[in-house]
């Protein structure tokens, strides 16, 4: 079945942050725009960018080019590990390495193909507020820890169509392969 | 005698967790951020098993494998890679270059921990 780009890459990334995030303590999630919207704006005008932590990573490929910010309390990034965290800017990192990842293996099973970028963090509020001529996707994944705001940028083939394939399957989180 | 396993890895928080884990499982743990001070690592000997990132700065996971086993000494030393990509064609690139196992993240510790005494206990 042809799909648009925007609608697989719309469900890819919301398949990976409840994959991740489900893993590392979100009790649920909250993909209603308007809150997400309002998450973007909320952040920008009410909290202490002190005490705020910030991951940027980027996804290109031929067909695909995107950003995912992370952004929470640094407390909340601390608490969500459920295991030792040296460093809440390097775990919020780690986290969007996990996001954009399993993001790009599910984009690989439409036989797009992408290079990860490496992720970069900031203490503060740091997310690219337009998209210009690409759209957007935003969730607030709740924790018992608090919020994290989990936004995606991207740009996309406006005219194209994306099928799944069904012989390409990427491994699956957590799995163990010993050759 | 407790192996000496290598972790690389550009997060300091997952070097910590893999480390944990195996410590509590009764190996001793040596740590590199990259692929660079990875190899410098393993050249130095003393290391039975390497757990690798594979997009890391400066040295990837998979020319840090390449580079191995380029040295006879370390042709036969488990390598296994800790990472995001499950993309089947670059798990067959490192396959290919010598890894001798892949760990898509987030991983659970008990799998790690039986994958490392698998394959540790064959080296040294």
């Amino acid at each position: 079945m042809k799909q648009s780009p925007k609608d697989v890459i719309v469900a890819s990334f919301r398949q990976s942050v409840d994959d991740v995030f489900s893993f590392h303590g979100g009790d649920e999630t909250d993909y209603d725009p308007t809150v997400a919207e309002f998450a973007v704006s909320y952040l920008f005008d009410n909290c202490e960018p002190e005490e705020m932590v910030s991951a940027k990573i980027s996804l290109q490929g031929d067909s695909v080019n995107c950003s995912a910010y992370l952004v929470a309390m640094s407390e909340t990034i601390e608490e969500v590990a459920q295991a030792v965290v040296v460093c809440s800017l390097d775990w919020i990192g780690e986290l969007s390495n996990l996001l954009l990842g399993s993001f790009k293996n599910k984009l690989w099973e439409y036989n797009i193909e992408s290079q990860l970028g490496l992720p970069s963090t900031r203490p503060g509020i740091h997310i690219e507020s337009t998209v210009g001529s690409g759209a957007r996707d935003a969730v607030v994944v709740r924790t018992i820890a608090g919020d994290i705001l989990v936004v995606l940028n991207f740009y996309y083939p406006k005219d194209a169509f994306w099928e799944h394939n069904p012989d390409q399957s990427s491994a699956e989180d957590g799995s163990v392969s010993l050759f | 005698m407790s192996s000496n396993i290598l972790v690389v890895d550009d997060s300091v928080t997952i070097r910590e967790q893999v480390s944990e884990a195996l410590q509590q499982a009764g190996f001793k743990t040596q740590q590199a951020v990259d692929g660079v001070e990875g190899v410098d690592k393993i050249k130095a000997g003393e290391i039975h098993c390497v757990v690798c990132d594979v997009n890391m700065p400066n040295k990837n996971g998979i020319e840090l494998v390449e580079e191995v086993r380029q040295d006879d000494r370390f042709k036969a030393l488990p390598i296994i890679m800790l990472t995001t990509e499950g993309a089947r064609d670059l798990i067959a690139k490192a396959k290919a270059a010598g890894a001798n196992g892949w760990i898509v993240k987030p991983f659970r510790p008990d799998l790690l921990v039986a994958a490392v005494k698998k394959l540790a206990t064959s080296f040294g």
